[in-house]
């Protein structure tokens, strides 16, 4: 009981202790679009190595949250952390700060956003060489290093339009990744395929995670969230409702709201 | 008509090259720079680059050239038929090509845009890298199109003594008095400028289709 207890202190909040240092720390965030409030208050911790999958319906701020950790949304109060970097944002964020916070993050879209002028292999090196200032051979290697691992190596010469969207997913990914971020976000990364070309999609995220990476993972996708993610949190109206282990938070929902979501997910 | 006259008639044509693909290139040089004043993000920027579109765009190409080659022209400081047709063409494709440019803009996905924030490109790279290129491939076939109307509106550039191939054909038939053979072969010399780049247009458009999926 004591356990369950401490997994679960607040359900407003899904935070470490203040002396353990997360690699992620959202303190009181807040997003208004105008008149509207998207995000409210939202406490958040992402410990390294961590997977985190946020689940909730539509328009409930998930993804906009995920937004507001790289700064695609500036939000509109509160601070987040992000290894060494803190940003507040009681004022504009500045230039530097952004450029900080994004080179620790990699981020994967869900309808891919791949560069359809550019090969795969140009997809892959052009942040390299931009950003890193790697050079092109440098660059290419690390890209057919991370082609092989999503199993594109014979991609490499490919426009993005020659690829299905399994397969332009798993591009994207290695192109995030050719940059090493600390910490990779996705932005229901599978919504937009198949079931089959999710599932390739998935399996090369659980891999990842196997490997240690830290993943902030919106999505629908309730059994990845299950089987691969350390922690899931359910979000509505712009708030965390429940945070905790998955098969808790998916198999055992406290409140009402998730039990309603949960219920409807998996069509009962 | 005889060969001489005919010959005289293509003495037009550097002219008519002349004063199109310079009023073309002006425009695609300035058009960019007005099309990021036009998307500035301090509002009065952004309103003037709107009105300034907006009253070249509205006023008829033949009164811009009158306005600029016999006010300005005759007034303030002389100006030769050539450079007072340059200027204006120059000016009403600059404020055209801006418009096509921001089609395009409009046109190339906003997740690109997205990505290459999300990757960590400098606001430059994200321009020259990522969005650029994929406005060109989107731009050709307007631009193309456009450069077609505009090469049949420099045919104004005459009213102020720009000796082009309209000129040239209205000078040959005051001489000769054989309007129809004169005229239409002016006429028949237009469209054979004219079908090469309808061709490139429909060309460039069926590459881009296939290659790039927008």
């Amino acid at each position: 009981m004591d356990q369950a207890a401490s997994v679960r202190p607040d359900p407003s909040t899904a935070t470490l202790p203040e002396d353990v240092s997360p690699l992620v720390r959202m303190r009181h965030l807040c997003k208004w679009f105008g008149e509207h409030e998207v995000l409210r208050d939202i406490s958040l911790d992402v410990d390294s190595g961590e997977v985190l999958a946020i689940v909730g319906p539509s328009g409930s701020g998930k993804s906009t949250l995920l937004r507001c950790i790289n700064l695609l949304e500036e939000p509109s109060a509160g601070s987040l952390n992000v290894g060494e970097l803190t940003v507040e944002f009681d004022h504009p964020v500045k230039r530097r700060e952004r450029k900080a916070l994004r080179q620790q993050l990699g981020m994967v879209f869900q309808s891919f956003n791949l560069f359809p002028h550019m090969t795969v292999l140009e997809n892959i090196c052009l942040p390299q060489r931009r950003v890193l200032g790697r050079k092109r051979d440098e660059a290419e290697a690390v890209a057919k290093d991370l082609l092989e691992k999503v199993g594109l190596t014979d991609k490499a010469a490919a426009f993005p339009s020659n690829c299905s969207g399994g397969q332009q997913q798993r591009i994207a990914i290695a192109r995030a990744l050719a940059l090493d971020p600390r910490v990779m976000l996705f932005d229901e990364p599978t919504s937009a395929l198949d079931p089959e070309l999710g599932l390739e999609v998935l399996s090369v995220m659980f891999s990842l995670a196997q490997s240690g990476m830290t993943m902030i993972v919106v999505t629908h996708e309730m059994s990845f969230a299950e089987k691969v993610s350390d922690r899931t949190l359910f979000m509505a109206e712009g708030k965390i409702v429940e945070a905790g282990p998955s098969a808790d938070v998916i198999r055992r929902p406290q409140s009402e709201r998730a039990r309603r979501f949960f219920r409807a997910v998996n069509g009962l | 008509m005889t060969p001489d006259y005919f010959l005289l008639l293509l003495t037009g044509l550097p002219y008519t090259f002349a004063v199109t693909g310079g009023a073309l290139l002006i425009g695609a040089l300035f058009g960019f720079p007005l099309l990021l004043v036009r998307r500035s993000k301090v509002t009065i920027l952004r309103w003037t680059a709107v009105m300034l579109i907006a009253v070249i765009r509205s006023i008829p190409p033949i009164v811009w050239i009158f306005l600029i080659f016999f006010s300005i022209g005759t007034g303030v400081f002389p100006i030769s038929p050539l450079s007072a047709a340059l200027v204006g063409f120059g000016l009403i494709a600059t404020a055209n090509m801006a418009e096509i440019y921001r089609g395009a803009l409009i046109a190339v996905h906003h997740g690109q845009t997205e990505a290459a924030q999300a990757l960590n490109l400098s606001p430059f790279h994200t321009m020259w890298d990522v969005i650029l290129p994929q406005m060109v491939r989107v731009c050709l076939p307007v631009a193309a199109t456009y450069a077609i109307g505009l090469l049949k509106d420099a045919a104004i550039a005459s009213t102020i003594g720009v000796p082009d191939l309209t000129y040239q054909g209205r000078h040959i038939t005051q001489m000769t008095l054989q309007g129809l053979s004169v005229m239409g072969s002016v006429g028949i010399i237009y469209v054979l400028i004219s079908l090469p780049i309808a061709w490139i247009a429909r060309v460039t458009e069926a590459h881009i289709r296939k290659t790039v999926s927008l």
